[in-house]
């Protein structure tokens, strides 16, 4: 459908609304046919963000390139980008034939083709039949693929979605998600995605920008982001983590040993000697009860302080000389253990990672 | 890019400029147009060149930037120039000086969007550009020139009007024949009440808090004022006591009607409704005219069956009798919303935490009526304050602020001290208005949630029930004597002396009457439509647009609300009896009278309806390619439709029942139908003034039907607001 996918680049992004900075100096480049995620709690700046390279807010300060050509003083109407809409924003009052037709019409296009733009719009999202309902007549998972629908039918060079799935329930909401990355990836349209479940973002994107307060904290794929977190802000907004105080203590050129409380741990990391924050994944840790004796070399030991049943698995919460340790362990065959037990924890390296210092910003 | 916009507006202002006379009353080709007058002053040089500029840049393949800022500056340097040359000729403007300024205003407007000055484009720039105009000329001006004849004689100014005015008797006299004391030692008795209430609970043994010292001071201050005022005489204080009273009692009233509406359990309440919609199609004055018919010398009630001859009714007694009948529906309608939204669950949790009825309506109820209230008795004292009508038929030579400004100018052909009582009364709507403004703001939290709650409102004790009803029995038909004794007036010969049928009244209509009042209704319908659709204009613009001078114009507009009729009717004939902008003795005043008397309802209804309009709606179709004017086109005056139209036959019968503001402006060959019943009141025509505000109410309710129907289908599909 489009025929190049094209580059949006965001330089030095700033945006004021009085007091309050909602975007502070924002700068990324979506790369053609890359869908890129802005992920964030609410309040962080990625609508505000978004709506800046739709045209709907003007940025106090820093350029928005859209294939080259400098948007920033365009209003939006003007640009070549489509947008799905947290409400959807369909026109109550035009049907859904209409609500599709709606951008070709005001360009003029002749009938015949607005005809087949919505036929293939309305195909894509699995509308067909549905032409002359009026949007109040369907349900939330037609209204968000009607929105979808208008979006392509101008065959856009850049797609915005402003939550797209928020108010969808969780099971639609999953499959909702699969059919917009299918189709993103099918057409090569450049997409820009703001969401603030970090699910939905690890799920679709190529690559996941984390925000807060207005500032991106880090840039990469789904994969860099859970694995190597760069602040605690990321660690904490992206899956579960427990935060321990440790110590590098030798690195030789691959990797580090790092002192957590009594045990020492190696990392593939390879940080300066010092003092450093653990992060640890609830996943990485495995749990035993506690026997008479000295732990095993690489054991915490600490005691039960919550437990919970999840069906597949348990939650633990561990206290330990260190710091609190949440766990998450495959139920072992004596079932869950009592809250109070004393336990040795041992930890794969798979699910840590190191935040040198400084890296505790935004917590 | 296309520039085809502004080409158009300046071919359009340049064949204006050649062809059409610049001013009135001066005829013949090419000597009257503006094209002539280049050949004797500089201004119509600049005016055409302006122009000029505008079709070269329109046509020329100039950057839109670019010739978006040079059209700026020509449209702007244009106008300016064709206002100041209509001002300076003194000639009244024609044709050719209003579509010329017009479309220089166009093209200035155009260039601020195509610079990109104005976000929007430049269908809002010449938008915001055309109402503030308008604005500006019919509400900012006439009130200036209020303003400016209260401080300025010939030119030059002056103390002399407003303190001549200000300490003549018929203002203010700070003494009374009927108080055998000075008012000062009435004042502090009025003190000394307030003392003693405002202290009453601290020496019940609470502690003082700030609350209650606010209260007390509160108290003491209102004491000594109502004090001084009972002890005083004058215009002044005529229309403070009116208005306090009236404020008091309609709210009161409204507050028994709004609670039967909620909570009654008696049939009865099914008639609020209706009896609330009757003061709209009714100038109030009509209710004074058939208070005469019960109440006057020869009423039925005071002389028919009571056998009295008495003159008691006309005077304060009787002006606040039949204002707490005409205003009272208002303070209904506000309190009505208010205990309707008291959300019930709130009274259900307060009483699952051990709150009796006392102290529920103490801590919960209470709290969330006083906000509606404080509005509603603002309300009824600005409408009480502005009323002419009543006092000028009932007041019986007391003097009232509102008749001052009209007596002063057309009996004692004062502009000045017109000019004067105008300012004063101005003053004191206005500092009502922007409390009313404050307190409306707070009112907001009644609502709380908007999501329908399970609980169902207590229905009102048994007694109370009974007693309001009582009261509301009373009301309803004390109302329904006054419509019935109208409606009869028209067929008896005269009210009082010969009650034999005729229908004389309404043959004498036929040529005196019925043709003012299908003019009156021309007129009117022919400024409905400009007003509805500027009020509208104003409303999208304040609300969805951000640009420099957006408060200014929300201020302006609320002005054209807030101000009297009297004073906007005294403001327009010094603003327009002289100079460039002579409109006095044509129909065009009225119909610019009718237009911006008009215009705040609809910015009202465009408001409420735009409110209801999800803007996400305009987003997505802005992003779908289409600039301001396809979206409004498209989506917004589709979906406002109805509410377009409702504010439409709002403005329509606003216009028809008015007539503070046109009793000023009237001319031989240019009669409305309101002040001709007044008129005709006022000389003892009863019976014909009878019939024909008979025929101007039913023709009003005829108007109103549909309108309120078109007002209950305004909601839209839940839809467009689905969601965040």
């Amino acid at each position: 459908m489009a025929d190049e996918a094209v580059r949006v680049v965001l330089e030095g992004i700033a945006k004021r609304f009085g007091a309050t900075i909602a975007a502070d100096d924002i700068s990324l480049a979506v790369e053609p046919g890359e869908l890129l995620t802005l992920l964030g709690p609410s309040g962080c700046g990625k609508t505000t963000t978004l709506r800046i390279v739709a045209g709907l807010e003007v940025p106090s300060a820093g350029r928005v390139w859209i294939g080259g050509a400098d948007v920033t003083d365009l209003p939006p109407h003007a640009r070549d980008v489509s947008m799905v809409f947290q409400s959807y924003a369909l026109f109550p009052h035009l049907t859904v034939f209409e609500n599709v037709a709606y951008g070709p019409r005001i360009l003029r296009r002749p009938a015949a083709e607005i005809r087949r733009a919505v036929a293939e719009a309305l195909a894509l999202t699995g509308l067909e039949g549905l032409e002359d309902r009026a949007p109040a007549a369907l349900s939330g998972g037609q209204q968000q693929r009607v929105a979808l629908a208008r979006a392509l039918a101008l065959r856009p060079k850049v797609l915005l979605f402003d939550e797209p799935l928020s108010n969808l329930d969780a099971k639609l909401r999953k499959r909702m998600r699969g059919d917009i990355r299918l189709l993103q990836q099918r057409l090569g349209i450049t997409a820009l995605y703001v969401t603030h479940d970090q699910a939905e973002a690890l799920a679709i994107s190529d690559r996941i920008a984390v925000m807060d307060r207005g500032r991106i904290h880090q840039l990469g794929t789904a994969t860099d982001v859970y694995t190597r977190p760069a602040t605690r802000f990321v660690a904490d907004f992206i899956g579960e983590a427990s935060f321990l105080p440790a110590r590098v203590v030798a690195r030789d050129g691959t990797a580090a040993r790092v002192a957590v409380g009594p045990i020492t741990l190696s990392l593939g990391d390879p940080a300066a000697p010092g003092p450093v924050t653990l992060v640890v994944r609830p996943e990485a840790v495995a749990i035993q009860p506690a026997r008479p004796g000295p732990p095993p070399a690489a054991g915490l030991p600490g005691r039960i302080e919550r437990a919970a049943y999840l069906g597949g698995a348990g939650e633990y919460l561990v206290a330990t000389d260190v710091g609190p340790v949440a766990v998450s362990d495959a139920l072992m065959a004596d079932g869950l253990l009592a809250a109070g037990t004393a336990v040795w924890l041992t930890f794969s390296p798979r699910g840590l990672a190191l935040l040198r210092e400084g890296g505790s910003e935004g917590a | 890019m296309r520039h085809a916009a502004p080409a158009w507006w300046a071919g359009l202002g340049l064949a204006a400029f050649a062809l059409a006379p610049w001013a009135r009353g001066v005829s013949g080709w090419p000597g009257s147009t503006g094209l002539a007058l280049a050949g004797r002053t500089w201004a119509a040089v600049g005016i055409g060149l302006a122009l000029l500029a505008g079709l070269g840049l329109g046509l020329g393949p100039w950057g839109r930037v670019q010739a978006g800022r040079i059209l700026v500056a020509a449209g702007g340097v244009g106008s300016a120039l064709a206002l100041g040359l209509v001002f300076a000729r003194g000639e009244p403007f024609g044709a050719g000086a209003l579509l010329s300024t017009l479309s220089l205003l166009t093209l200035a407007g155009l260039g601020l969007g195509q610079a990109g000055l104005v976000r929007g484009g430049g269908f809002v720039g010449a938008a915001i550009l055309g109402a503030s105009l308008l604005v500006g000329l019919f509400v900012v001006y006439p009130l200036a020139a209020v303003l400016h004849a209260s401080v300025a004689v010939g030119g030059r100014l002056t103390t002399g009007p407003l303190v001549k005015t200000v300490t003549s008797p018929v203002f203010l006299l700070l003494a009374h024949e009927a108080l055998p004391v000075a008012p000062g030692v009435v004042a502090l008795a009025g003190a000394v009440l307030g003392l003693a209430l405002g202290s009453a609970p601290v020496l019940a043994g609470r502690r003082p808090t700030g609350a209650a010292i606010r209260r007390l001071v509160l108290l003491v201050g209102g004491g000594a004022l109502v004090g001084l005022l009972l002890g005083a005489r004058g215009a002044l204080r005529n229309s403070l006591l009116l208005a306090g009273a009236v404020g008091v009692a309609s709210t009161a009233l409204g507050l028994a009607f709004a609670l039967l509406d909620a909570r009654s359990r008696l049939p009865t309440r099914r008639w609020l409704a209706p009896l609330s919609a009757l003061p709209i199609i009714t100038p109030a004055f009509v209710l004074g005219l058939a208070f005469i018919y019960l109440f006057g010398r020869r009423g039925s009630v005071t002389h028919g069956l009571l056998g009295l001859d008495t003159g008691a009714f006309f005077g304060p007694l009787g002006v606040a009798v039949a204002q707490v009948m005409a205003f009272t529906p208002i303070a209904f309608l506000v309190l009505a919303g208010v205990v309707r939204s008291l959300d019930a669950a709130l009274e259900e949790a307060a009483q699952t935490l051990r709150a009796t009825p006392g102290a529920l309506l103490r801590t919960v109820t209470w709290p969330l009526l006083r906000p509606g209230l404080a509005n509603a008795l603002l309300l009824v004292m600005i409408e009480s304050l502005a009323d002419f009508g009543n006092p000028l038929l009932l007041g019986g030579g007391v003097p009232f602020l509102s008749t001052e400004v009209f007596l002063a100018i057309e009996g004692r052909f004062d502009p000045h001290e017109a000019a004067v009582y105008g300012l004063v009364l101005l003053t004191l709507v206005l500092a009502l208005f922007l409390l009313q403004r404050r307190w409306l703001g707070d009112v907001s939290f009644v609502t709380i949630t908007g999501r329908p709650s399970g609980g169902r409102p207590v229905p009102l004790p048994r007694a109370l029930d009974a007693g309001l009803t009582g009261l509301f029995v009373v009301y309803a038909a004390l109302a329904m004597l006054l419509y019935g004794s109208l409606f009869l007036g028209g067929f008896v010969r005269v009210w009082g002396i010969d009650h034999r049928f005729t229908l004389d009244h309404y043959r004498g209509l036929a040529t005196a009457g019925l043709p003012v009042l299908l003019e009156t209704a021309r007129l009117a319908a022919v400024a409905a439509i400009p007003a509805a659709l500027l009020g509208f204009l104003i409303a999208y613009l304040t609300t969805r647009h951000r640009f420099a001078g957006r408060t200014a114009l929300e201020f302006s507009a609320l002005l054209s609300y807030a101000a009297p009729g009297t004073v906007m009717g005294i403001g327009y004939i010094l603003a327009f009896n002289q100079g460039g902008l002579r409109l006095t003795g044509t129909a065009a005043i009225l119909v610019l009278a009718f237009m911006f008397r008009g215009m705040p309802v609809g910015i009202r209804s465009g408001m409420a309806a735009l409110a209801q309009i999800d803007r996400t709606l305009e987003e997505a179709s802005s992003l779908l390619r289409a600039d301001v004017p396809a979206t409004l086109r498209r989506v917004l005056v589709p979906l406002v439709l109805p509410a377009l139209v409702t504010g439409l036959l709002y403005c329509f019968i606003r216009a028809m029942t008015g007539v503070s503001q046109v009793i000023f402006l009237v001319s031989p060959g240019h009669d409305l139908a309101t002040v001709l019943i007044l008129s005709w009141a006022e000389y003892g025509h009863l019976g014909r003034g009878a019939a024909l505000a008979s025929l101007l109410v039913l023709f009003l309710a005829a108007v109103l039907l549909p309108a309120e129907r078109l007002g209950r289908r305004r909601r839209l599909p839940s839809v467009a607001a689905g969601g965040g």
